[in-house]
């Protein structure tokens, strides 16, 4: 999402059509329709350029669809037009003095896949050094992009599993006594919830190691599917993130 | 002066192109917002050159561009597209398109690549 004021999409319009800012009507009407379109065009040529560096690194072709243009009146609004996801990235930035907003909404799914895209890239890097003998040779930029490939893969995450939720008013927690009972919103045969890094990743089934500790089977990975049936949304770590 | 057909979803992007031509001594015959209506157009306008954008709704571009070189085999068709990755200029080539302007670009580029379609 590419939130802007009227007055910043106009300005953009304007430089669309090589006008001078300050040619740029200064006044609130609404937007004509050929200033929409400008609009909606520069975000096209924006989302390209974006879709082509992406391709260059994930080593494939990355589709886009035409954009969309909305008049919101209230945030509110904004934010009901669009799904929820559990990551946002918001990026802030001024056209002619004007605030805008870059939000790029990323579901799940594109978590996996460009993982797993970067993780492709990286074995067939391996395979590429190997034919070549000598690491070396690869050229700087092949370099780079092991380089960056290794650091993200040498990221540590959080990993955990969850059992089940319930609400306590907080006034009432401290109150709680030792060998007071708190249900769970989990059946004991339900799947429990794998996390990673806050973000949900799959469900699986608790099992008993022969080393007497609990383990995970991974009964499935969350795609943008799974997390819409989600019974617990999970909250956007940045609420500012995803405020359209 | 040619017959031109300019197809782009964007009614501004429609605009900048059929200034330009029109600037460059072009004649714009027709224009379309999708795919479906570029193959109806050309169908009925036979243009000397059409310009077709990538990306649109229902059929998009290089759908279209299929389309058309099935219809008529000598159709001069130039890509006006931000989509400048390398297999989508290579897959608009081997369909048959005499060129590919990528967005954006200036008057000259785009008549540049009309008069070498022309020609």
């Amino acid at each position: 999402m590419l939130l802007l004021t009227p007055a910043a999409a106009r300005r953009i319009a304007a430089a669309m059509s090589k006008a001078p800012a300050a040619d740029a009507p200064a006044g609130e009407d609404e937007l004509t329709e050929l200033e929409l379109s400008a609009v909606a065009e520069a975000a096209n040529q924006m989302m390209a350029a974006a879709a082509s560096a992406t391709s260059l690194v994930l080593g494939q072709g990355v589709e886009i669809a035409p954009p969309e243009t909305r008049t919101f009146d209230s945030a509110t609004a904004a934010q009901e037009a669009f799904a929820a996801t559990p990551h946002a990235i918001s990026t802030t930035f001024g056209v002619g003095g004007e605030p805008c907003r870059l939000v790029q909404l990323i579901p799940n799914a594109f978590v996996v896949r460009t993982a797993r895209a970067l993780a492709e890239q990286g074995a067939e890097h391996v395979g590429h050094v190997g034919l070549d003998g000598v690491q070396a040779t690869g050229g700087a930029q092949l370099g780079d992009e092991r380089a960056l490939d290794d650091a993200l893969r040498d990221i540590r995450v959080r990993v955990w599993a969850e059992l089940g939720r319930t609400h306590v008013a907080l006034g009432h927690a401290p109150e709680l006594p030792p060998g007071a009972v708190l249900e769970l919103d989990r059946k004991a045969d339900d799947p429990v919830d794998l996390y990673v890094n806050g973000l949900r990743f799959g469900s699986g089934q608790l099992v008993l190691t022969d080393e007497g500790e609990w383990a995970l089977r991974l009964l499935e990975v969350a795609g943008r599917e799974a997390l819409a049936e989600s019974p617990t949304p999970i909250p956007t770590p940045d609420p500012e993130g995803a405020v359209a | 002066m040619a017959r031109m057909l300019v197809v782009d979803d964007a009614a501004f992007m429609r605009k900048v192109l059929s200034d330009a031509l029109t600037a460059g001594g072009h004649e714009v015959v027709g224009e379309a917002a999708d795919g479906n209506q570029a193959v109806a157009q050309y169908q009925e306008l036979r243009p000397d050159l059409t310009t077709l954008d990538i990306t649109m709704p229902d059929k998009d571009g290089l759908a279209a561009l299929r389309d058309l070189i099935a219809l008529d085999p000598d159709a001069r068709v130039i890509i006006c597209s931000a989509l400048g990755q390398e297999a989508k200029v290579l897959e608009a080539i081997k369909l048959g398109a005499k060129d590919f302007v990528v967005k954006p670009f200036d008057a000259e580029r785009l008549l540049a690549a009309v008069a070498k379609a022309l020609a």
